[in-house]
């Protein structure tokens, strides 16, 4: 059974998610709320309205911009990482390997 | 199909986000909420409850506004904003609460209520009315200074000067 993240450590990482799910092509905040569920096989999931402050503040802080583009017989707002955003992604994603693996070191390894 | 933009900007109210970022915000929490309801009927779902599930990927309203408008604009919203305040389901509240402080500022309705004192309008000639001859004499006779505070006097002279508000002539006449 999976079990629930803490949800200080799911808010804290929220950012890099999404800057994460960005970093190959645009996407819409229904395809984003989608694949964080999916590819954490509903480990995470995302408040929708949650999701969508945290896309209009990563867009005014410029790491990321939206655009309206056709989709399927509608237009959809497409999230792109933009510049600022890559080096963004770089950093947070240095730092969660170094945070994960110093806790990797702490828990997995059983002292005699 | 339920129409979500107008489901989304009745529950957003007037928020006040500029450069028309709220119609966009609008058809984009509406697209969200189209494609969880189209996707809830592909499971087979009836339109009822997917409409359900749909709006209960929002729970809170009131708190996505605030959210919302922080993200956009990078400030607080302003406090008549929040909790809907001035929003049109509240206006008969408004009304009311509008019409009930005009009345009470009426020197008319603050005397009959007698809730405030109308400036220069006590002592009056009413107000003397509330003790009669007999009372008034009674506390004269008595000396007792709370009964004079009571009665709004000071001291035996204001007694006096109080009780010929009505009657000046039965006063003297008493008195001689």
């Amino acid at each position: 059974m999976a079990v629930a993240p803490d949800r200080e450590l799911k808010k804290g990482n929220a950012e890099l998610l999404i800057l994460a799910l960005l970093e190959d092509q645009a996407r819409h905040g229904y395809e984003i709320g989608k694949l964080i569920a999916e590819r954490s096989e509903g480990v995470l999931r995302f408040h929708v309205a949650s999701l969508y402050p945290l896309l209009y503040r990563l867009e005014r802080r410029g790491w990321v911009t939206g655009e309206w583009e056709p989709a399927g017989g509608r237009r959809r707002r497409y999230y792109r990482l933009t510049q600022t955003g890559r080096k963004i992604l770089g950093k947070q994603r240095s730092r969660w390997r170094a945070f994960s693996a110093a806790v990797n070191r702490i828990v997995e390894v059983r002292h005699a | 199909m339920p129409d979500w933009k107008k489901i989304v900007r009745e529950k957003l109210g007037t928020l006040p986000l500029t450069n028309g970022r709220r119609d966009e915000v609008i058809e984009e929490l509406a697209q969200q909420l189209e494609s969880a309801y189209e996707e809830a009927l592909a499971h087979g779902v009836s339109e009822q409850q997917a409409m359900r599930r749909s709006l209960a990927q929002f729970k809170d309203w009131e708190k996505l506004r605030r959210e919302l408008f922080h993200s956009v604009e990078g400030a607080r919203l302003p406090v008549w904003e929040q909790n809907g305040f001035f929003s049109p389901r509240r206006l008969p509240v408004w009304t009311v609460l509008g019409l009930s402080a005009l009345l009470l500022a009426l020197p008319v309705s603050r005397q009959a209520l007698e809730i405030l004192p109308v400036p220069g309008g006590y002592p009056n000639p009413k107000g003397s009315q509330m003790f009669s001859e007999a009372a008034l004499r009674r506390i004269e006779q008595s000396g007792d200074k709370q009964k004079y505070a009571r009665a709004g006097l000071h001291c035996p002279a204001q007694l006096q000067r109080g009780r010929p508000a009505r009657g000046s002539s039965s006063g003297k006449s008493n008195r001689a």
